[in-house]
C-alpha cells in the first residue's frame, strides 16, 4: 500500500477514535445539559499533511460518520468538512506548524461554521422551539468553542505523532505537493 | 498567467460544488442505505462500550459487603410491599379480570394491546440541536420505527431509526417530537411537543390546544398523560406536570410549559411498546 494511502487511513482511524472519545465525553456531560460539538477537529491535519484528494476523502468520510449519528441532513457534515479542508489548503505554510496560532483560528472558524449550518438545519425543522432553546444553544456553542482550544491543540499533536508510532517516520513535511 | 493560477485554485471548489449538485439528485433510498451502513459500522463499538460499562458496574457490586446486600434486599422488600399495599393495584386486577370475563361472554374482539421489549441504552446524544438515545436492540428483536418508548417514570420517546442490533429513539424532549395527550381526569385531546433540555438538565415540553376551562391551581398542578388516539402509546402513561397555562395565540385554546422527568437525561434502560398483532393478541 502506498505510504500516502496508509497515512490517510491512519488519519481516518484517529478521527474515528477521537469521535468515539468525544461521544463518550458527551454521554457523560449531556446529563448536566451541556453538549460539546467539535466537528472542527477533523479536517485540519488532513488538509495540511495529506494530498488534496486523500485529505478531502478523509474529511468527507469523517463527515458521513458524524452525519449518520445526528439528525441533521445526511451529507451536511461531509460537505461542510470537505469545504473547510479546501479552504484551509489555501492557508499557506503557517498552517503546518501545530504550535502556531493560524491553524487554531481556522479550527475555531470551521467549528463555528459547522455549528451555524447545523443550527440553521435544526431551525428549519422546528423554528418555534428552536427559539426557546436559544439559551441552551449559546451555552453549547461557547462550551464547544472553549473546549476546542485545548482539544484541537492536543489532537493535532497526537495526529502529528501517529505515523511515528507506526514506524513510518514523521510526516511534518507535506506528503504530496 | 494569473488567471491560470486562479482557475487552478478554484478547481477543487468547483468539483465540490458539482459533487454537491450530484449529491442533491441522488435518490433518498440510496442515501438512507449509506447512512444505515455507517450506523451499522459504529453500532458494535457502542454496544461493546455499553456492555463494558455494565460489566464494570457488575464487578463493582460483586465487592459489596454482606451488610450492604442485606440492606438493599430490605429496601427492595419494603418497595414491593408498599406497591402491593396500594389500594389501586388489587382494584386494577379485579377490573382486568372483569373485562376479560365480559369480553369472553359477549365474544368481543379484545382491543389490540402492546408487547413490551426491555432494552438497555448504549448511548445518549442530548444536544441543543437533537435529543436521541441509542438502544442495544434492533430489528433482530422486532423493534420497528415509530414504536413508543417508556421509562420507569413515564413516556420517554419514539423509535426513529432501526438497525439490525440497534435503534435510535427520538426523546420526548426533542422539539421534533409531537404526540396527542390528555390531562388526568379529562379525556379531551391536547397536543404535546418536546421543548429541550436547558443547561442544568431539567427537561421540558410544551402543551397546546388546552381547553379554556382547564387550569392548574396553586399547589395542585395538572398531570399530563398519554392518549390512545395516536396509537403509539396506551392511554394513561405520565408525560409530565403543568404548573401554568396561558392563553394561546388564537385565543381559543391555552398553552403551557410541561415539566418533564429529570431522569430523561440519564436513561439507562427503557421499554419499547410494540403493537401486538392478532396472532400474539390471541395468545
Amino acid at each position: 500500500m502506498k505510504r500516502q494511502n496508509l497515512c490517510a487511513l491512519l488519519v481516518l482511524a484517529s478521527n474515528c477514535l477521537a469521535l468515539f472519545l468525544l461521544f463518550s465525553w458527551n454521554d457523560y456531560w449531556c446529563r448536566h445539559g451541556i453538549y460539546f460539538y467539535l466537528p472542527g477537529l477533523f479536517f485540519l491535519f488532513g488538509s495540511t499533511r495529506l494530498s488534496n484528494r486523500n485529505g478531502a476523502i478523509v474529511a468527507f468520510i469523517t463527515g458521513l460518520l458524524i452525519d449518520s449519528t445526528s439528525t441533521s441532513s445526511f451529507g451536511l457534515h461531509a460537505f461542510g468538512l470537505t469545504l473547510c479542508h479546501l479552504i484551509s489548503r489555501e492557508g499557506g505554510e503557517g498552517m503546518k506548524s501545530t504550535r502556531s496560532l493560524r491553524p487554531h483560528i481556522y479550527q475555531q472558524f470551521a467549528n463555528l461554521f459547522l455549528i451555524t449550518s447545523v443550527s440553521i438545519s435544526s431551525f428549519a425543522q422546528s423554528a418555534e422551539t428552536a427559539i426557546q432553546g436559544l439559551e441552551r444553544l449559546s451555552i453549547d456553542i461557547i462550551a464547544s468553542q472553549l473546549l476546542l482550544i485545548p482539544v484541537g491543540a492536543w489532537f493535532l499533536a497526537f495526529q502529528n505523532n501517529l505515523p511515528q508510532l507506526g514506524g513510518m517516520g514523521s510526516v511534518t513535511q507535506p506528503i504530496a505537493q | 498567467m494569473a488567471s491560470d493560477k486562479s482557475t487552478k485554485r478554484a478547481k477543487p471548489f468547483l468539483i465540490l460544488a458539482g459533487f454537491l449538485v450530484f449529491w442533491w439528485w441522488i435518490p433518498a433510498g440510496w442515501k438512507l442505505t449509506t447512512r444505515s451502513s455507517f450506523r451499522e459500522f459504529q453500532a458494535p463499538i457502542w454496544e461493546l462500550a455499553s456492555r463494558a460499562e455494565d460489566l464494570g458496574e457488575y464487578w463493582g457490586h460483586l465487592s459489596d459487603s454482606k451488610k450492604a446486600l442485606i440492606e438493599k434486599g430490605r429496601e427492595n422488600a419494603r418497595g414491593s410491599a408498599a406497591l402491593e399495599a396500594k389500594p389501586s393495584i388489587p382494584q386494577i386486577k379485579l377490573l382486568k379480570s372483569e373485562i376479560t370475563r365480559l369480553e369472553n361472554a359477549l365474544s368481543v374482539i379484545p382491543k389490540p394491546g402492546f408487547q413490551a421489549v426491555v432494552a438497555r441504552v448504549s448511548r445518549r446524544d442530548l444536544s441543543a440541536w437533537w435529543q436521541t438515545v441509542t438502544l442495544r436492540k434492533g430489528s433482530a428483536q422486532n423493534l420497528t420505527t415509530g414504536a413508543g418508548v417508556i421509562s420507569a417514570n413515564g413516556m420517554a420517546g419514539r423509535i426513529r431509526e432501526v438497525g439490525k442490533r440497534w435503534a435510535t429513539v427520538r426523546l420526548v424532549t426533542s422539539p421534533q417530537f409531537r404526540v396527542a395527550a390528555q390531562f388526568e381526569g379529562d379525556d379531551r385531546p391536547v397536543t404535546f411537543q418536546g421543548g429541550g433540555i436547558p443547561t442544568g438538565g431539567k427537561p421540558f415540553g410544551i402543551v397546546r390546544d388546552v381547553p379554556h376551562d382547564l387550569s392548574p391551581s396553586d399547589g395542585k398542578p395538572l398531570r399530563l398523560l398519554t392518549s390512545s388516539l395516536g396509537g403509539t402509546f396506551p392511554a394513561g402513561i405520565s408525560i409530565g406536570i403543568v404548573n401554568k397555562l396561558e392563553g394561546g395565540e388564537d385565543g381559543l385554546f391555552k398553552s403551557g410549559r410541561v415539566e418533564l422527568d429529570e431522569l430523561l437525561g440519564k436513561l439507562r434502560e427503557v421499554t419499547v411498546l410494540l403493537p401486538r398483532n392478532d396472532s400474539t393478541a390471541s395468545e
